[in-house]
C-alpha cells in the first residue's frame, strides 16, 4: 500500500552532546486520523527511539503534549497531520520555557508559581461550618467554573510574551488558579493570595495581550481571570485606605 | 546459607547532564505573529491619542485667552503637519476605542441566573455610549 | 498599609489607567473629529461659532478644572501604556524615567489649568 508521507521537522536537543537545538527531518506516513502525537510516536517506534516528548491521555485532558506546531502552541493529541499536509510540519518545544531535551521543557518554574498562589480551598478556622457542609449554588459555581477547567498544559505560557520578557512573572495559568479559588464561595483565602498576586512579577507584568485565552484548548480565558484579579487587587488597595484595620494580620 | 553471600552493589552517584537551553526573546517579537502586531498597534494608539490630548489642552488655554487666540488654535489645526497627525489620531483613537470595547466583556461580567450576559451585548452598550457622546457634542455645538 | 515583598503602587496606577481609558474611549474619537477636522474646516460655525457656544461654559473655573482633570486622566492612561510599552521593547529604564513619564501626565493638565486661570 502506498501511503502518503509527510516531512515532520522536529527540534532535537541532547544537552550532553549538542551545543544548541537543531531541526531534524523525518518522513512520516499518515492517514486521515493520524494525530500529531501519533506521528511523534511513530517516529519514536520506527525511526529514532531517542526522540523524547511528554504525552499521556491522548484526549486533551492531561495537559502533557503541548508543542509549537508551525510556530503556534497546540496540544499534539488534538491536532491532525491532515491539517498540516503537505508539510513540512515543524514541531518545536513550547516557547518561553527552558528546553531540557528534544521537546521536553522545564516545568519547575511554573510548579513553583502554582504552589505560591495556594491553589486549594482555604477555609477560615474561626468561622463555624454552617449547616451540613459546603453548599454551593449553580450561580456561585458560575463565578469560577470556567477558570477551573485548566489542565496546566502551558500553552498560555508559550503564547504570552510577558512570560519571556518578565522573567519571574507568575504567568496566566498560575494567576487563573488563584482567581479560581478567590472566586469560590467556599474559599476565604483571598487575603493570603494577595501578597503573591499584587507584586511586579505577579499580576502587574500582564499587559493584556490576550493571546493566552486565544490558545487555551479548554476555554479557560485566563486573560479575563487576570484582568478581574487586577480589579480585585485595586479594590483591596482602596479598601486598605478606606476601611479601618480589620484585626489580626492573617 | 553458607558462603560469603552476594557482593553488595556499588552505588556510584550519577552525574547530571542537565543543561537547559534558555531561549531569549527578540526585541522585535511583536512583529512575529498577527495577534502580537495587533497588540503593538493597540499600545501605539495610546501614544498618538496622548499627543492629541496635548493639542486639546493647548486649545483650552487658547479658548481662555480670547477669540483671537482661539481662532489661531483652530487655524493651527489646518497646518499640514498638524493635519497629518490629526488624521493619524482619528484612526488611532478608533483603534484605541474599538480594541478597548472588545476587551471590556472580560472584566465587566454581569450575571443573569446561571449565565453571563453575552459579550456582544456588553460591547454594543459601549458603542452606544460613544454614539451618545457624539450626539451630545453635535447638539451642544448647535449642529453642523 | 500592609507590607509584603515586591509590593508596589501599581494598583493605584492601574486604576487611574482604567479610569482614563474609560474616559478616552467614549470621548476622544468624537473630539478628534470635531476639533481636529470639522471645526477647523468651518463646521459648527468654525472658530467664531464655536467660540460663542463654548466660551461661556468652558472658561468657568470649575468647568475648566474638571476638563483639565479629565484630560489629565486620559493622559495618565496614555503615559501608563507608553511606559509599559518600553518594557515590551526590552528596555528597562530607571525609575526616574518612569517618574518623568507619569510626571508629564500630572504636570501637563496642571500647567494648562494654571495658564487658563492666568488668561
Amino acid at each position: 500500500m502506498i501511503q502518503d508521507k509527510l516531512t515532520v521537522r522536529v527540534q532535537r536537543y541532547r544537552p550532553d552532546r549538542d551545543e544548541a537545538p537543531y531541526l531534524q527531518d523525518f518522513e512520516v506516513p499518515w492517514s486521515h486520523d493520524t494525530s500529531v502525537l501519533d506521528a511523534l510516536n511513530w517516529i519514536k517506534d520506527n525511526l529514532d527511539p531517542s526522540l523524547t516528548f511528554r504525552w499521556s491521555c491522548r484526549m486533551a485532558i492531561c495537559g502533557s503534549c503541548g508543542f509549537m506546531l508551525n510556530g503556534v502552541p497546540k496540544l499534539g493529541c488534538e491536532q491532525f497531520v491532515r491539517d498540516y499536509a503537505p508539510g513540512p510540519l515543524r514541531i518545536e518545544p513550547l516557547e518561553n520555557l527552558a528546553v531540557e531535551r528534544d521537546l521536553v521543557v522545564d516545568l519547575e518554574p511554573f510548579m513553583a508559581s502554582l504552589k505560591a498562589v495556594k491553589p486549594y480551598v482555604i477555609t477560615d478556622p474561626q468561622k463555624p461550618l454552617s449547616g451540613p457542609g459546603n453548599l454551593q449554588t449553580p450561580e456561585q459555581m458560575l463565578a469560577y467554573s470556567d477558570f477551573s477547567m485548566c489542565i496546566n498544559c502551558m500553552l498560555c505560557y508559550s503564547a504570552c510574551p510577558q512570560v519571556a520578557l518578565a522573567v519571574d512573572f507568575l504567568g496566566p495559568a498560575a494567576i487563573t488558579a488563584a482567581v479560581r479559588y478567590n472566586h469560590d464561595s467556599r474559599d476565604q483565602g483571598e487575603h493570603q493570595r494577595l501578597p503573591v498576586l499584587d507584586t511586579e512579577d505577579g499580576l502587574w507584568s500582564c499587559t493584556f495581550v490576550g493571546e493566552c485565552s486565544a490558545v487555551c484548548p479548554k476555554g479557560v480565558d485566563p486573560a479575563a481571570a487576570i484582568q478581574q484579579a487586577k480589579a480585585s487587587a485595586a479594590l483591596s488597595w482602596v479598601a486598605e485606605f478606606a476601611l479601618p484595620y480589620q484585626g489580626n494580620d492573617r | 546459607m553458607t558462603g560469603p553471600g552476594p557482593k553488595p552493589i556499588e552505588v556510584v552517584p550519577s552525574v547530571s547532564h542537565r543543561r537547559p537551553f534558555r531561549p531569549t526573546i527578540k526585541r522585535t517579537w511583536f512583529l512575529a505573529r498577527p495577534a502580537y502586531r495587533a497588540y503593538a498597534l493597540r499600545e501605539f494608539s495610546s501614544v498618538i491619542v496622548g499627543l492629541f490630548v496635548f493639542d486639546l489642552i493647548a486649545g483650552l488655554v487658547c479658548l481662555h485667552r480670547g477669540q483671537d487666540s482661539w481662532r489661531w488654535w483652530v487655524d493651527l489645526q489646518t497646518n499640514p503637519i498638524n493635519l497629518t497627525l490629526t488624521v493619524l489620531a482619528v484612526v488611532m483613537s478608533l483603534v484605541h476605542s474599538t480594541t478597548w470595547f472588545k476587551a471590556t466583556p472580560k472584566i465587566i461580567r454581569i450575571r443573569r441566573g446561571v449565565h453571563y450576559v453575552a459579550d456582544g451585548w456588553v460591547v454594543a452598550q459601549h458603542y452606544l455610549l460613544l454614539a451618545l457622546f457624539g450626539v451630545v457634542v453635535y447638539f451642544w455645538l448647535g449642529g453642523l | 498599609m500592609r507590607q509584603w515583598e515586591g509590593r508596589t503602587n501599581e494598583p493605584l496606577m492601574w486604576t487611574l489607567f482604567g479610569a482614563g481609558g474609560m474616559l478616552a474611549v467614549f470621548t476622544m474619537p468624537v473630539l478628534v473629529v470635531v476639533f481636529g477636522l470639522l471645526v477647523p474646516f468651518g463646521g459648527f460655525g468654525g472658530a467664531e461659532g464655536t467660540y460663542e457656544r463654548m466660551h461661556g461654559l468652558l472658561t468657568h473655573p470649575i468647568v475648566a478644572l474638571l476638563l483639565c482633570l479629565a484630560l489629565g486622566l486620559v493622559l495618565w492612561h496614555c503615559c501608563h501604556r507608553t511606559f509599559h510599552a518600553l518594557h515590551d521593547l526590552k528596555l528597562h529604564p530607571p525609575e526616574i524615567v518612569r517618574s518623568m513619564i507619569y510626571g508629564v501626565a500630572l504636570l501637563s493638565p496642571a500647567i494648562g489649568y494654571a495658564l487658563c486661570l492666568a488668561a
